[in-house]
């Protein structure tokens, strides 16, 4: 089986749906992890220190 | 009320039934209500699992094992499986209900489904996407649809909240057609409600126009954290590739658990370029390939990526799909590279040396465990009672595989067709340590579930139950088993088969067919092919051996050095050559001599017989030496008397038990005594004499005191043997049924319960969960022994839910 016939199998039977590179969700528990999810990334977002430059390590410093 | 009155209308449904419309005329909503009042399993097939029985049947032991305290189906088994296993445990299960929502209908499991309503299950299939019920089902099922399933515009009222005026309920009733879930979106959304929740078998969902659209790698994420491995790696292919090579590490092992390597074939062989040649995703592309039998695209990856990296994980796999010798090499290079637990495994399984692959196998269980990857460790430990039973090292090989049992008993692993495994490779050790107790159940429950649908396994079990029938003394229900697998086998399984048969049928002295057996097979035996001409040989020689034709003792020679058998078949050939040749002992190569002085005298009469020919052999053994045997608790009382069975009719068995119970000498008076019920007349001293001039027609007996001439054994005696030495399992093996059940003679009814109360009490007393299901089954409605076996039993062993099924009927009907 080849790259493009595995590809074609894969889509006829898959249980999910891709609309414009985004995937269809019905599940209420994975729609909820979701949107906890990026409540979580948005938490990393906004609480991200301004100065983003890492300081130097103990190796680092001994190199 | 619409919902209570579909429920109730399912409930009185003597058919099967099948619900059309799906969603919008309320199926799941009645199938969730149902659920509410009855058992119900729920299961769904999508469109992935739709091609795939396996994918099939996991669905389906996840519905049922979901509806149980503790699970009972494994997982990577054809529907075919489950669905056999549901038959054999119909009396613990049903009345239940199984229903099955399905976009269409798939030809096979639905229809096979339907034939479960003749084993006392009720059925319910919620075909969601079609608009009539094909003719297979509709013929044999009650049909519900849009018609029947609409709304009357009362019941919509009664379902709309009663904010809603009558003729805004009227409006939605007439816009909605009747259907239920529209109605019920609508009151949902005048009472400011979220999104409705549809339920599922897979849990609550949202509807089609509530349904989000999400980032894949989001929703990987989201899946992954949920533990659904499956669905984790199958949307990651699709829309996150980038993802594939971290997420393999946990949903590779699971793909493997759950019997899904063509599906992860499938999904790593659409994989993008750039994504498909990470050693991780080469390892995976290879067990998958190879399990779907199509290596070709990937086997020149893995070499290029070979040619330039030690890459041991991958070198061990790659290992396992050479030649013997290529492999090995591979296997050692990955071992030096890393002792872990899949290279010690592989590196342990081809290892030539018997010692050194048992200590590498040994040492891989232990490297599983320090990574605590219980598949890993699961997949070892069996390969190791697999090579510890090959060398006959038979306790060792029992003692791990109980422990590789109780870690899927504990729910660790699920893998249906890996338990089987070991369950077989556990019967067969043992049978070889005459350890039978419960062995039966066990063995044929297994043999149920795979007949059918796993051919090679079931053909092993039935193998493994004919042994068991020889060592209790039923050779022609060995025969049958037999036979009936050798007619089906093909040419390349005919020898593999064929020594067995050849076995079975010297037992019942059928020295002519088992000639032709063994001349058949040795025709269809392959010319190149070693290790059916070990077995051809073997089979010939133990023909000859019973026969007294020449040349028997060069091929039993043959049979016992060849390194391609295994331990078992090399020692049938060592016990055949010692009855060719009458003293060849010394000619016997030192590891077979010592196994052969360490086998269980079960083991013995498994692997030789038959008894007439080979009390000789077994006593040079070291067997017993005793020349009178007799069998109270057999189905038909036997005496074999220098090598000759003979059956006892009922007065000759009871005076034959009086006599073995009094070893040193029974008096008339006694005898008497013994066999004559209150208020019947005794025997005359000349009706004695009678007797025992009858008795001495069978047996060798003394005058008064009456006792056996010769040295006697008796399994009666035995079986108090082992309970003073609290050996209860093996007391339990032996007591096959109840002494002489149909006999009234007072020594024999006291004796009889005697024995059946200190074998309860020690069999209670002992907490073995063995012995207290072996007996409670035998006994059968003995509410104390099934409820200890209850208590004994581990949390997710498949004999839990029978017991606790068993105790509450018992309770039921004594209450």
């Amino acid at each position: 089986m080849n790259r493009e016939q595995a590809r074609r199998r894969l889509e006829q039977t898959s249980n999910f749906t891709l609309v414009g590179g985004r995937v269809l969700i019905t599940d209420r528990r994975t729609l909820a992890m979701v949107a906890e999810l990026r409540a979580a990334e948005k938490r990393r977002y906004v609480e991200r220190p301004a100065q983003t430059r890492l300081a130097p390590t103990t190796t680092q410093t001994n190199a | 009320m619409w919902l209570p009155r579909h429920v109730a209308a399912l409930q009185r449904a003597e058919e099967p039934v099948v619900l059309l419309g799906g969603e919008e005329y309320g199926a799941p909503y009645l199938i969730d209500a149902l659920r509410q009042k009855s058992r119900l399993a729920w299961f769904e097939l999508g469109p992935r699992t739709r091609q795939d029985p396996v994918a099939q049947g996991n669905e389906l032991a996840r519905a049922v094992n979901a509806t149980l305290p503790t699970p009972l189906l494994g997982m990577a088994l054809p529907y075919r499986t489950q669905l056999s296993a549901l038959r054999l445990y119909n009396s613990e299960l049903a009345p239940m209900w199984l229903a099955a929502t399905t976009d269409s209908a798939p030809s096979g499991l639905l229809e096979d489904l339907l034939d479960l309503r003749h084993h006392g299950y009720r059925l319910l299939i919620d075909l969601r996407g079609e608009a009539a019920a094909p003719p297979a089902l509709a013929e044999r099922a009650q049909v519900l649809g849009p018609a029947e399933l609409s709304l009357q515009l009362s019941e919509a009222q009664n379902l709309l909240p009663r904010a809603l005026s009558s003729p805004e309920v009227e409006r939605i009733w007439l816009e909605a057609g009747g259907r239920f879930q529209p109605i019920l979106a609508a009151g949902n959304a005048a009472l400011g409600l979220g999104p409705l929740s549809v339920p599922s078998a897979l849990g609550d969902q949202v509807t089609e126009q509530d349904a989000e659209l999400v980032e894949p790698s989001l929703a990987v994420q989201a899946l992954r954290r949920h533990g659904e491995l499956v669905d984790a790696l199958e949307l990651a292919v699709i829309g996150a590739p980038e993802l594939v090579n971290d997420l393999l590490r946990q949903a590779g092992p699971r793909y493997q658990e759950e019997g899904l390597l063509e599906r992860l074939h499938l999904l790593l062989s659409s994989l993008p370029e750039e994504y498909a040649c990470t050693e991780r995703v080469l390892e995976w592309r290879m067990v998958a390939g190879f399990a779907a039998g199509d290596l070709a695209q990937v086997l020149a990856d893995v070499d290029t990526h070979l040619a330039v990296h030690t890459a041991p994980a991958l070198r061990a796999r790659r290992a396992g799909t050479l030649r013997r010798e290529q492999g090995f090499e591979y296997a050692r290079q990955a071992v030096e590279a890393q002792r872990s637990a899949l290279t010690l495994w592989q590196y342990g399984r081809l290892h030539p040396d018997p010692d050194t692959g048992l200590d590498l196998l040994r040492e891989s269980v232990q490297a599983a465990e320090e990574m605590g990857n219980q598949y890993d460790v699961v997949r070892n430990a069996g390969a190791l009672v697999a090579r510890l039973s090959q060398e006959g090292e038979f306790t060792e090989a029992a003692s791990w595989a109980r422990w590789t049992l109780d870690m899927f008993d504990r729910g660790e692993v699920s893998e249906g067709t890996r338990r089987l495994r070991v369950v077989n490779d556990l019967g067969v050790a043992r049978i070889m340590t005459g350890d039978l107790v419960g062995l039966r159940r066990v063995l044929e429950d297994a043999q149920v579930v795979a007949e059918g649908s796993l051919p090679v396994l079931a053909a092993l079990l039935r193998s493994t139950l004919a042994w068991l029938e020889l060592a209790e003394q039923r050779p022609q229900a060995a025969l049958d088993l037999i036979s009936a697998t050798y007619q089906a086998s093909g040419r390349n399984w005919r020898a593999r088969q064929g020594y067995q048969l050849v076995r079975c049928l010297l037992e019942i002295g059928n020295g002519a067919e088992a000639q032709r057996v063994a001349e058949d097979i040795s025709r269809l035996a392959s010319a190149d092919d070693a290790y059916e001409q070990a077995l051809a040989a073997l089979a010939r020689g133990m023909v000859g051996a019973v026969l007294g034709t020449s040349g028997a003792d060069d091929d039993l020679q043959a049979a016992v050095l060849s390194t391609d058998l295994v331990a078992e078949q090399r020692l049938m050939g060592a016990l055949y050559f010692l009855l060719a040749t009458d003293g060849g002992a010394p000619l016997l190569p030192p590891d077979v001599a010592r196994l052969l002085g360490q086998l269980h005298p079960t083991g013995l009469r498994v692997l030789s017989g038959p008894e007439r020919l080979f009390g000789a052999v077994w006593a040079s053994l070291g067997g017993r030496a005793a020349t009178l045997r007799l069998r109270f608790l057999n189905p038909e009382v036997t005496v074999v008397n220098d090598g000759v069975e003979q059956k006892l009719p009922q007065r000759v068995a009871e005076v034959a038990l009086a006599i073995a119970l009094h070893p040193e000498g029974i008096g008339r008076d006694a005898l008497n005594d013994f066999l004559t019920p209150d208020g019947q007349a005794p025997f005359t001293a000349g009706g004695v004499r009678g007797m025992l001039t009858r008795v001495r027609r069978h047996l060798p007996v003394s005058d008064v005191p009456y006792r056996f001439e010769v040295p006697a054994f008796a399994d009666v005696l035995e079986l108090r043997e082992h309970l003073a030495h609290r050996r209860v399992r093996e007391a339990v093996s032996q007591y096959r049924q109840p002494l002489l059940p149909l006999s009234e003679a007072p020594g024999v009814v006291e004796e009889r319960e005697r024995l059946e109360e200190e074998l309860r009490q020690a069999v209670l007393l002992s907490r073995d969960p063995d012995a207290l299901c072996e007996l409670a089954e035998r006994l059968g409605d003995d509410l104390e022994l099934w409820a200890s076996a209850a208590e004994a039993l581990g949390p997710n062993d498949p004999r839990l839910a029978v017991a606790r099924a068993r105790v509450a009927r018992l309770e039921e009907s004594y209450s």
